[in-house]
């Protein structure tokens, strides 16, 4: 197995998600091709969701989390299986050599679940553990959620996060298996006694690699750590990430690149040159091991400007994918330094697409095009500090393309139940532009594809004769036509469902007997329709009853921190302080704030 | 309603109104908006609790909530797996950040 054949990662072969018309009209190449976007997007909700928690639904949580889970139980299965199969033949070394995206991928996936575990329970924090007593939760959750479809899941998840928190870190439970024998060498003391590594970390990886002989500090020690991390490439991501605070993609991006230029400004020239490798090498060495150390050592001029340059980033990004697609050109230019603007980069790539494939835009191109918006988005975000202000003044929010993309969903969303349904009743419009909408529709089949179609739509060159509009437009018609159905659908089952509460008081008034339409509606049904809300306030306002004396418990503990909050305002060194006007004299609420 | 009015429930939405600054709204906005936060909270609550349950279990609670009293409630969740205490307070806590959240949006979108 190699990237070329991977599969669609979490959702093979699962037709289920294509509708029936998608299933009759598409090949079986352009199925699996959509299926494969519609995994892109749902990975990227999560990356999105991941990194700007405040901004994401509970409900997406749990269906992110369902994401994950998916994911993970297809590597396990298919991983082990595939790999043991090597191992008959004797070549598990070359399996594990080819499948290093793999192990990433795996501690990609679970980097994604522990910061979801992290976000259910509250803290956004993700250094501390979390406790056993979490951990049950949030599986008596994914077990009621998830055991008819997915059986195994919840039991190996169980089985694995177990793994993970004796271990202490997240990073590596998930694909212990997996990572164990990805990381079969490396200098763990080194980093360790350097300080690069916690102590706990250390052990970790003790307990899961072999060691060499760790000699005393020096160039080669440092060229063998290097080679540690060359090999373990997905360790070195997430300790650096960690570590200097970059995100993931960013510090895998920065990795690559010195890797490549290692490879380029050594790999060919001749042998007898090591002085001057080994000087380099340390150089860079020196620059991944001490995130101070950057600081002074000065970088190799590329990671300097991938680093510190927000139009560089995206530049390495554009010139990554472009070179990967043997467009040099473009690449050149970006390490000439002439690609520092965002709208430089935009028109790269539409002249990248209207002059090498632009004539004949087709799924193919709807993916290559999906895969360098999804990328730019990455970079759309500013450093953490800004986007600490766009959380605060979200008004001032850039329009990034995935701003745009989700305003152009909810748009869509809407005028296609207008379309269908006539103008709206009060409270439909907010909800029918609300995350839970986004949510119910997703859990239909066709959404995914609604915001790659809305999105080319709204970022296309607006040449309508262009084929590539063209089969946007009619993507978008396609679907929007499945989302009438499905909100038809809905309409139905609200009808239903009204028509059992009529039914049920019916039956009361009868003596209990049972009607059909009870009958028919009756048992789980009756929360099934997400949408509706009423039987959860319904459930909710008796369960809240019934459970009052834990709430009032809750609530005297809320009531005392608040008490303990007035007792320290009220305290006479704070009072005398506000006397001289140096705190203020209360704390004032934000709707205060506003007027 | 009347049910919640002894268990806390109150007090609990009082400080949340609190905490969104609910006294500067005319008093007819203060209870509207209170209605909709009780509202809200009945049904924040009881999804989450829902879905915390198997599908048996769920089809069990549907049909106790439409025509069962306390002693069922209370059998059911004696026997249900879950943890009621636990989804509260995590529900609670939950509730009052997603408040303070909308009261900030709500801020942020008119200032």
């Amino acid at each position: 197995m190699n990237r070329e054949q991977e599969p669609p990662r979490g959702h093979e072969a699962n037709n289920a998600e294509l509708s029936a018309e998608e299933q009759k009209t598409f090949t079986p190449d352009e199925q699996s091709r959509a299926l494969q976007l519609r995994e892109r997007v749902r990975r990227e909700l999560a990356r999105e969701a991941i990194e700007q928690p405040q901004e994401c639904p509970d409900e997406l949580w749990g269906i992110l989390a369902s994401d994950a889970l998916m994911t993970q139980e297809w590597m396990f299965k298919n991983f082990e299986q595939e790999r043991s199969e090597w191992e008959r033949a004797g070549k598990a070394d070359v399996f594990d050599s080819e499948n290093k995206w793999l192990y990433e991928n795996v501690v990609d996936q679970s980097e994604h679940l522990r910061k979801m575990v992290a976000f259910l329970y509250g803290s956004v924090e993700t250094e501390e553990p979390f406790s056993y007593k979490d951990l049950d939760d949030l599986f008596s959750v994914i077990d009621a959620r998830y055991k008819e479809s997915r059986p195994t899941i919840a039991d190996k998840l169980r089985h694995e996060v177990s793994s993970l928190f004796e271990q202490q870190d997240p990073r590596v439970h998930l694909g212990s298996q997996s990572l164990r024998r990805g990381l079969n060498t490396g200098k763990i003391g080194h980093l360790e006694k350097n300080g690069i590594l916690r102590g706990e970390e250390a052990t970790l990886l003790k307990d899961t690699v072999q060691f060499a002989e760790v000699e005393a500090y020096g160039e080669q020690d440092m060229i063998d750590t290097l080679q540690f991390v060359a090999k373990n490439t997905e360790l070195a991501v997430g300790l650096l990430s960690k570590r200097v605070g970059l995100s993931s993609a960013i510090v895998h991006d920065c990795f690559t690149l010195v890797l490549s230029e290692i490879e380029a400004e050594y790999g060919n020239t001749s042998k007898d040159d090591d002085a001057s490798k080994k000087s380099w090498l340390k150089k860079v060495g020196q620059w991944f091991i001490g995130n101070e150390v950057s600081q002074a050592i000065p970088l190799p001029e590329k990671v300097q400007s991938v680093l510190e340059h927000d139009g560089a980033k995206w530049a390495h990004r554009i010139a990554s994918l472009l070179a990967a697609s043997k467009q040099k050109d473009i690449d050149s230019r970006y390490f000439k330094g002439e690609l520092y603007k965002e709208e430089e980069i935009r028109n790269a790539i539409i002249d990248f697409m209207r002059n090498d494939e632009g004539d004949d835009f087709s799924l193919d191109q709807a993916e290559e095009y999906l895969e360098r918006v999804v990328n730019l988005s990455q970079f759309d975000r500013a450093s953490s500090d800004d986007l600490g202000q766009l959380r605060t003044q979200p008004e001032q929010q850039p329009t990034t393309v995935w701003g745009r993309m989700k305003r152009a969903v909810r748009r869509g969303v809407k005028t296609a139940v207008i379309e269908i349904d006539g103008s709206l009743e009060e409270g439909e419009s907010a909800y029918l532009t609300s995350p839970r909408m986004l949510r119910d529709a997703k859990g239909g089949t066709k959404l995914d594809l609604f915001v790659d179609a809305v999105e080319q739509l709204e970022h296309y060159p607006g040449d309508k004769r262009n084929p590539a509009f063209v089969e946007s437009a009619q993507a978008v018609e396609r679907i929007r036509q499945q989302l009438a159905h499905e909100y038809d659908t809905l309409i139905k089952q609200k009808e239903a469902h009204t028509k059992e509460q009529e039914g049920a008081k019916q039956k009361s008034q009868n003596g209990g007997v049972d009607t059909a339409d009870t009958k028919a509606t009756s048992g789980a049904e009756w929360f099934s329709v997400e949408t509706m809300m009423e039987p959860f306030a319904i459930a909710g306002e008796k369960i809240l009853g019934f459970a009052g004396d834990q709430v009032k418990k809750f609530v005297d503990r809320i009531k005392e921190t608040r008490q303990e909050r007035e007792r320290l305002r009220n305290l006479p060194i704070i009072r005398a302080a506000r006397a001289r006007g140096r705190v203020s004299a209360k704390v004032s609420p934000p709707l205060k704030i506003s007027l | 309603m009347d049910q919640q009015k002894d268990s806390g429930i109150q007090e609990f939405i009082d400080g949340v109104c609190h905490d969104i600054g609910i006294d500067v709204l005319p008093a007819d906005q203060q209870e509207a908006l209170r209605q909709i936060i009780t509202q809200d909270l009945n049904a924040f609550v009881g999804e989450r609790v829902f879905f915390s349950l198997s599908t048996d279990k769920r089809s069990e609670l549907e049909k106790i909530i439409r025509d069962g009293g306390q002693d069922q409630l209370d059998e059911f969740f004696a026997s249900a797996t879950v943890d009621l205490s636990a989804i509260l307070q995590q529900s609670f806590e939950l509730f009052s950040m997603k408040w303070r959240q909308e009261a900030a949006d709500m801020i942020a979108s008119v200032s």
